[in-house]
């Protein structure tokens, strides 16, 4: 196999290649990764990905290695837990992980698989196949996120965990899935549950109900990882494992502010999407994802300063929401045809919610803390939420993603549409496609529709400038 | 065309046919139609030629082109390429300066277009990956039904009652049509159906959008008179449709043309 080439690119020394090579090897086996593979995956991190940047090839890499790791975390490691999406409860991971450091504690699915196998190597397709063959049948709107957490457990791709924790606080979908993992090769599951019945216009009051429900089972869901991998949590290492996040959080804030704040933009957005996944990860390289961000910070002011951009300065300036996390193609489509994204976050505190959030780390304020993101809550604080973004990051117009298997994602577009134009004056353009699978889409007819909403926006900057 | 006349061309390759309008000073010269094929630069080429022979010209001739269509990146000889969406407003607010809405129903999609009082594209909608509310729907429902795609249109107007075709989704809904004509139902009420669940799909589509008068009904489906008059029906007011629908899309693309090479005369 030729990966040097490819691991160059994601960052790796050649000595650290060698190194590693036993690993790679065999990593990339049990995935069926070969050159064929290889080389698609060198072409799509050139074409997709700034690696003019030192920091962008570091994060490239922290995510190689997390593949590597998830492949080889039964044989290296004594227990295996995993987590997905929506992912609150990884952050109590964070904290198991100092605990017990012999355990591998991933988040397969929806964060290491969907990054790496789809959006660098995309080779998705045949875990999402498995997925579909072993209960979450294509045309059903199950979510691709769990197909390919059941298809990659059921094709032998990731060993079966010794447990799962499944977060019911959102959607059905986690615990569907896992309760079908549980039924056909008993893996014990345990629930973080929450209250699914927001009402509508609720938000942006946040009930103590909810946050006291999600947070009590936080405590029930803590006891069951306790019990699985034999050793306790102290409240030190939970508390520890909350500052490494707010750590690489604070850093990716920076970031964020950094790249959103600019004109022009000085980096693709595909960049700062590496890193929103990681803050919801139990990183297996946390401290090399923190200095990976904090030499990208340092690259990207360096860009800001010298007035350098990857786009034209006056470029409109869209709010690019629910995006499509498999497919860094996309965003780099909405840059190529002119238009500035400076946020492109569904759940990213606005400045005003921020200020409502508390420093102090217990899981009732985590959960506040999420909950200030309407989004997460129900429907109508979605709306709100985009429509409060658009406001905040004073955008030009939004592209607002319509993932055709989501249950929460696929109601609040249409309707944010009308509210946003109704209460900003602004346009937006739903775009037909899904989160985590490329097969519901065809890129050039997406393509037909953001040029032309490209178009649509330098007209009316143009015209308001006149 | 004079002396010192410059010509510019607009090039559209859709999913089911190509078309290339020619003009000159904001006058149409000439004009061709013929299917698409399986390939894209060469039947934009045959396309151009055709129009290009009616009135005497060669490639050369053309001072500007631009491509637009799902095929507009593979016109190896066009200067630029523009959506179809934005071709369409062009074209149709050129023609019909007070037409705010355009309901463009081609082979392969349907769209739904908002233009602002200067002609520029307000906001659309656009059919996603399925087929129904496109002209490969009516395609495969003539095939179904043994009637050719222009007979369709007078047969639905006959209808006294037409079908009911609750499917969304072509497949399944040819299966409906032989069901409903096992059923005894006659040909003009299921065509008369089959147009009626073609305009619910776009009326639905384009209501994030809206339906501004004056609206203008085009693409290769406008030819239809009984979509025609159930879009008619649908939206409550009249559809302008002009004497060759299937060309706004080239025209537009042919009148950008010529804006682009003013610009580029006056810099």
């Amino acid at each position: 196999m030729k990966y040097a080439e490819l691991f160059r690119l994601c960052g790796f020394e050649p000595a650290e290649i060698e190194k590693e090579s036993p690993r790679i090897e065999k990593a990339f086996r049990k995935f069926g990764i070969g050159d064929e593979d290889i080389k698609r995956a060198e072409g799509r991190i050139k074409e997709y990905y700034d690696v003019e940047l030192m920091g962008v090839r570091k994060l490239l890499g922290v995510w190689m290695k997390e593949l590597i790791a998830l492949a080889l975390c039964r044989e290296e490691h004594r227990k295996v837990v995993y987590s997905e999406w929506p992912g609150v409860q990884n952050i109590l991971l964070m904290g198991a992980m100092h605990a017990a450091p012999d355990v591998y504690f991933g988040t397969p699915g929806s964060q290491t698989l969907n990054l790496v196998m789809g959006g660098i190597f995309d080779k998705l397709r045949p875990i999402l196949e498995a997925g579909e063959e072993t209960g979450l049948p294509a045309g059903s709107a199950h979510c691709a996120l769990w197909q390919t957490h059941v298809g990659a457990i059921a094709k032998g791709l990731i060993p079966k965990p010794d447990l799962m924790i499944s977060a019911g606080w959102y959607c059905d979908q986690p615990a569907e899935a896992d309760q079908l993992l549980h039924e056909l090769y008993g893996i014990p599951v345990v629930y973080l549950d929450g209250c699914l019945d927001w009402q509508w216009g609720e938000w942006p009051n946040i009930g103590t109900r909810q946050i006291k429900y999600v947070a009590g089972k936080w405590a029930k869901v803590k006891q069951k990882v306790e019990e699985v991998i034999g050793r306790e949590i102290p409240f030190e290492a939970e508390r520890q494992g909350l500052r490494d996040n707010a750590k690489l959080f604070y850093n990716f804030n920076t970031l964020v502010e950094l790249v959103g704040k600019a004109d022009p933009q000085p980096v693709s957005q595909t960049v700062t999407d590496l890193v929103y996944w990681m803050s919801y990860t139990p990183l297996q390289n946390r401290e090399e994802a923190n200095e990976a961000v904090t030499l990208l910070c340092k690259e990207v002011k360096q860009r800001v300063d010298q007035g350098k951009g990857v786009l034209p300065k006056g470029a409109p300036r869209v709010y690019f929401g629910l995006r499509i996390a498999v497919d860094p193609g996309i965003l780099r489509m909405v840059e190529d045809v002119g238009l500035s994204m400076p946020i492109i976050f569904v759940d990213w505190l606005t400045p005003q919610e921020r200020q409502k959030t508390s420093s102090v780390a217990t899981p009732e304020k985590v959960m506040e803390g999420l909950f200030r993101r309407g989004c997460l809550c129900s429907a109508s604080g979605a709306i709100d939420y985009f429509a409060e973004y658009c406001k905040a990051w004073n955008v030009d117009g939004a592209i607002l993603c319509y993932p055709y298997s989501c249950r929460p994602y696929t109601i609040p577009p249409l309707m944010a549409k009308k509210a946003i134009k109704e209460r900003l004056g602004i346009p937006v353009m739903v775009l037909e496609g899904d989160a985590y699978d490329t097969r519901q889409y065809s890129a050039g007819a997406l393509r037909t529709r953001v040029e032309t909403f490209a178009e649509l926006l330098k007209a009316r900057k143009a015209a308001t400038a006149a | 065309m004079e002396r010192g006349d410059v010509a510019v061309a607009g090039v559209d390759v859709g999913a089911a046919t190509a078309k290339t309008v020619i003009i000159c000073d904001g006058r149409v010269l000439a004009y061709s139609i013929m299917p698409t094929g399986h390939s894209v630069p060469r039947t934009a080429e045959t396309v151009t030629k055709q129009a290009l022979d009616k009135v005497g010209l060669s490639l050369a001739d053309l001072r500007y082109i631009i491509s637009t269509g799902y095929g507009r990146n593979s016109v190896p000889f066009a200067n630029k390429a523009v959506t179809e969406i934005i071709c369409h407003g062009k074209g149709a607010y050129h023609l019909r300066p007070a037409v705010r809405t355009i309901v463009d129903i081609g082979g392969q999609d349907s769209k739904v277009i908002g233009l602002g009082e200067n002609g520029n594209v307000t906001d659309f909608a656009m059919n996603d990956k399925c087929a129904a509310g496109t002209g490969r729907f009516l395609e495969v429902m003539a095939q179904v039904l043994d009637l050719s795609i222009e007979e369709m249109g007078p047969v639905s107007l006959t209808s006294k009652a037409p079908c009911q075709i609750s499917s969304t989704c072509t497949i399944f809904a040819e299966s409906e049509m032989v069901s409903l004509r096992a059923e005894g139902r006659s040909r003009e009420d299921l065509v008369a159906g089959i147009h009626r669940s073609v305009v619910s799909r776009v009326a639905v589509m384009g209501r994030s959008v809206g339906f501004r008068r004056e609206v203008m009904f085009t693409g290769g489906v406008a030819k239809n008179v009984g979509v025609r008059k159930f879009l008619e029906d649908e939206l409550g007011m009249e559809v302008i449709v002009t004497e060759e629908p299937q060309i706004m899309g080239a025209l537009g693309a042919a009148l950008l043309a010529g804006a682009e090479l003013n610009a580029s005369l006056t810099s």
